[in-house]
């Protein structure tokens, strides 16, 4: 198995670049030392210019907008511990969750950001349910038959790998088919792997959305999105977060 | 090209890939960890893959940041030990802030890192061997080495560089900095020139007060010793590759932009994109040099960290803007390859254009002035922030006088020293000698001349009119040759409470010096790179690093003819409304440049050429009499002391 940590393949998948916010009242995040700014950065512009000058100088600018600010040793103290971890995936959230324990005005600006299916997997209930090990392989689908796939690995509940599985060992013919490569790459990595197959449209337009899990869950009914092998277990899972909000 | 990211099989149909693009030459990092263990074999089938397909390889044989390997192929063990961490100024651990994971940098100071980086060498001079002897014939033909300045621009306090990206004192500050500090302190301060006029002398060099002079001056030795360790262990092989020498930075690790990441990535938001285009300002206005002679600036643009994150227009301006701010200074820009091929077609194929265009030398940045400062990755003070503000890419920060000699330094008609610079007798000689070829040399007075330097210096300036001006600052104005020495008041300097200070003096140095920039934009936002044109003429760059219209005027010191050049070099880089009045002669220009455009122009400008060729004529004039004179004392005795020379 040589699927280790495919970062742009994360970030392509999980990530995708988002377009400046048209809000104008999005939240502006700050690194201070003694008040003075030595980073700022909004979603909706570039604020940059700001270094050097006030927290104050800064709030009476834009009054009605929400700062959400560190400072710079507490920011050094978390960065040094999120070394321990092993991926940047996993350091930026413990950097997050730092920060939102701090200061808890940060949490809904930050962990927003998270994609949902990150989010429902590491960051919601689902983690007490799901085993402590498993692999998630995403099938996309796209124009004219091409597909993507990308498999989360985690174990012991920490994703530990992650990027496009190794399939050269299987024929063209097996590899169509989403049963026998789940199969093959639980067998290789040791996990019950679970293969979800969608179009890529639609798993771009839901990666857009804080919330998409209740069209996720009509499109399961609809068998616009695959799960392979099915399980109930999932759809459960699904069902809950889309139409309870769990 | 990230050779140990490819399965074998992929990795040759990614050869053929690009080789069907039109991929003659490919460069590629030699991970650390990556080579250390190896077992594939994966750098023997990466140079025999691309030997049949006639690609050549340029491999990255020291370590860099920002590599899309864990830690950037930094050893786990090293870094799991704090005693091999580097330290910054304020005392906090340097993070290289880019995926697959945030890391520590380690010190190139620590013994157990310098042991294990040797094993690092040897195992790239074996694996290469082992290529040679046991692989096909010819397969390193087109294969050569290419070292770098490693890790020593990013010991930087994140702090400092957050409020100006190299401000403050750089370099490393951890245990085992201290210890070898002390030594070369002793090793340095022991030779004949600093004990000059009595044994004690030496020990005022020593004191506390001048510790951030030492510690620059070590970091740079330091920093130099490393490199010229490094070429001199391949210089030794029997391979005999070609190895060339680059200072290579990454702007996406740069620890000015640490806290943005660290808030960027957290909020899933993208990241600054001016920051990065600074930063690439930056990269070009410091030259580095190995034994002598420069090193080619490089930029690396990652697969892995912010560039990744931003939008096509933003990534084709970085990539424009740093082929024109590098490639014109013999360097140039890496661009991970996935990256490149995600740009349009159109893109790629003006970009190649201008690249093959400046890499032939049809057009090339000509520097004006020099900084010399004793640190090239700390702060050069008020002084360097307004000559480059005033010149921007025209000027050039260099810790090396050496750097006076090469082409460069033949085209500058201006230098400035650098208060914390030591200045000895050599360099005193040497800085004098190049200012008489017509040149302006500012040097400040300080503690930090050693006696003979001194004495040089009263030596030269004796039966010379002296001046004394204020202009910002008080200075002393001596002829020198066909040029002029300005000694400076330093400790006013240190003292000014405005930066008006150092502004005023500058203005005046450039115009001692005659500088004018030939070209500014009357909105602050737009930049300009100006280009020589071989044969005669100029090619003007306006770039909006915006993401707005911007409308402004173009100002040119000289009444100038604007036409295309976007026509000669394959259409223009980017759409826009270039500058009203085409063919009339004017000094002022109107054009809108488009967000994130560069656009091109070819600038007639008959009065600055010529008055450059007046200097020129001028500058070989004046140095082909002081070689004369120089080659006169060399083999006629006596002559130096007669009375008639």
């Amino acid at each position: 198995m040589e699927l280790t940590q495919d970062w742009r393949g994360l970030q392509r998948t999980f990530f995708p670049v988002r377009k400046e916010s048209a809000d104008s009242n999005a939240p502006i995040h700050v690194v201070e030392d003694s008040g003075v700014l030595l980073a700022v950065h909004s979603d909706s512009e570039d604020l940059s210019s700001w270094k050097g000058m006030t927290v104050e100088e800064l709030r009476a600018q834009f009054p009605q907008r929400a700062l959400v600010s560190a400072s710079q040793s507490n920011l050094d103290r978390w960065l040094v511990e999120s070394l321990a971890e092993a991926h940047l995936p996993a350091q930026i959230s413990a950097i997050r969750q730092s920060w939102t324990t701090a200061s808890p005005d940060a949490a809904g600006s930050l962990s927003g950001r998270l994609h949902f299916l990150i989010d429902a997997l590491e960051r919601s209930w689902w983690s007490r349910v799901l085993p402590s090990s498993y692999g998630l392989l995403l099938r996309l689908e796209g124009e004219q038959g091409s597909t993507e796939d990308f498999l989360l690995v985690y174990r012991k509940g920490r994703l530990e790998q992650f990027g496009a599985p190794d399939l050269s060992f299987l024929g063209a013919d097996r590899r169509a088919s989403l049963a026998d490569v789940g199969r093959y790459i639980g067998e290789r990595a040791g996990v019950p792997v679970q293969s979800v197959l969608m179009s890529m449209d639609d798993w771009r337009r839901w990666s857009d959305q804080a919330h998409p899990w209740k069209e996720i869950a009509w499109a399961i009914q609809s068998k616009r999105v695959g799960l392979v092998p099915f399980r109930w277990q999932w759809v459960g899972l699904v069902a809950t977060r889309g139409f309870i909000g769990l | 090209m990230n050779y140990w990211e490819f399965r074998p099989t992929a990795l040759v149909e990614r050869l053929d890939t690009l080789v069907q693009q039109g991929v003659t030459e490919v460069v590629s990092f030699i991970p650390w960890q990556v080579i250390e263990g190896d077992i594939q074999h994966l750098l023997s089938k990466f140079l025999h893959a691309a030997a049949e397909r006639s690609i050549s390889v340029h491999l990255i044989a020291s370590p860099e940041l920002g590599l899309s390997t864990p830690s950037s192929g930094i050893p786990k063990d090293l870094l799991a030990r704090q005693d091999c961490l580097a330290v910054h100024a304020d005392g906090g651990q340097v993070v290289s802030p880019a995926a697959p994971n945030f890391h520590a940098v380690p010190s190139l100071h620590a013994p157990e890192l310098q042991k294990r980086f040797q094993n690092y060498l040897s195992r790239i001079d074996h694996v290469l061997g082992d290529v040679q002897k046991r692989g096909s014939s010819g397969v390193l033909d087109r294969v050569s080495l290419v070292l770098t300045g490693s890790f020593w621009k990013y010991y930087r306090s994140p702090k400092m560089s957050s409020l100006a990206a190299f401000g403050g004192l750089a370099g490393d500050f951890s245990g085992a900095v201290g210890l070898q500090l002390r030594s070369r302190i002793e090793s340095r301060f022991a030779q004949p020139e600093f004990a000059d006029p009595t044994p004690a002398s030496a020990n005022r060099w020593k004191v506390k007060g001048l510790e951030h002079v030492n510690r620059r001056w070590f970091m740079q030795d330091a920093e130099d010793q490393f490199r010229a360790r490094n070429s001199q262990f391949f210089g030794r092989r029997s391979l005999s590759l070609p190895v060339g020498q680059v200072e290579l930075f990454t702007p996406e690790v740069d620890p000015s932009l640490l806290y943005s990441q660290i808030i960027a990535l957290g909020a899933g938001s993208r990241p600054g994109f001016a920051a990065l285009s600074g930063l690439v300002d930056e990269a070009a206005s410091r030259r580095a040099e190995v034994e002598g002679v420069a090193a080619a600036p490089w930029v690396h643009w990652t697969g892995n960290a912010a560039f990744a994150s931003l939008l096509d227009s933003e990534k084709q301006f970085l990539i424009l803007k740093s082929i024109l701010l590098l490639a014109s200074q013999g360097g140039g820009v890496l661009v991970d390859s996935d990256e490149w091929f995600t740009l349009s077609e159109g893109f790629r194929r003006r970009a190649d254009a201008l690249s093959r265009s400046l890499a032939v030398g049809d057009y090339r940045l000509r520097q004006r002035a020099f900084y010399l400062n004793s640190h090239l990755w700390s702060s050069g003070g008020d002084l360097w922030q307004e000559l480059k503000g005033r010149l921007g890419s025209l000027s050039r920060m260099i810790a090396s006088d050496d750097l006076l000699r090469g082409d460069e330094g033949m085209d500058a008609d201006l230098l400035v020293v650098d208060p914390t610079v030591i200045l000895t007798r050599s360099r005193m000689v040497h800085l004098l000698t190049w200012t008489r070829a017509g040149r302006v040399t500012a040097i400040p007075r300080s503690l930090l001349y050693t006696e003979s330097a001194r004495s040089e210096l009263v030596r030269m300036c004796q039966g010379a009119e002296r001046m004394d001006l204020h202009m910002g600052l008080p200075f002393e104005l001596y002829p020198m040759g066909e040029g002029k020495l300005v000694v400076y008041d330093a400790h006013a300097l240190e003292k000014a409470e405005s930066s008006e200070t150092g502004l005023q003096f500058i203005q005046s140095l450039l115009g001692l010096a005659g500088i004018k920039n030939p070209c500014t934009t009357s909105d602050s936002r737009l930049e300009v790179v100006g280009l020589e044109r071989r044969g005669g003429g100029r090619g003007i760059f306006v770039l909006n690093p915006s993401t707005r219209l911007v409308e402004a005027d173009l100002l040119f010191a000289n009444e100038v003819r604007i036409g295309d050049l976007g026509e000669q070099l394959g259409r223009e880089l980017q759409a826009g409304d270039g500058p009203s009045g085409d063919a009339v002669a004017s000094q002022r220009f109107h054009l809108a440049a488009p967000p994130c455009g560069v656009m091109p122009m070819e600038v007639m400008d008959c009065e600055w050429e010529d008055e450059l060729e007046r200097r020129q004529a001028m500058r070989v004039m004046e140095e082909t009499q002081i070689a004369a004179v120089s080659a006169a004392a060399t083999e006629l005795a006596g002559w130096e002391t007669s009375t008639w020379n």
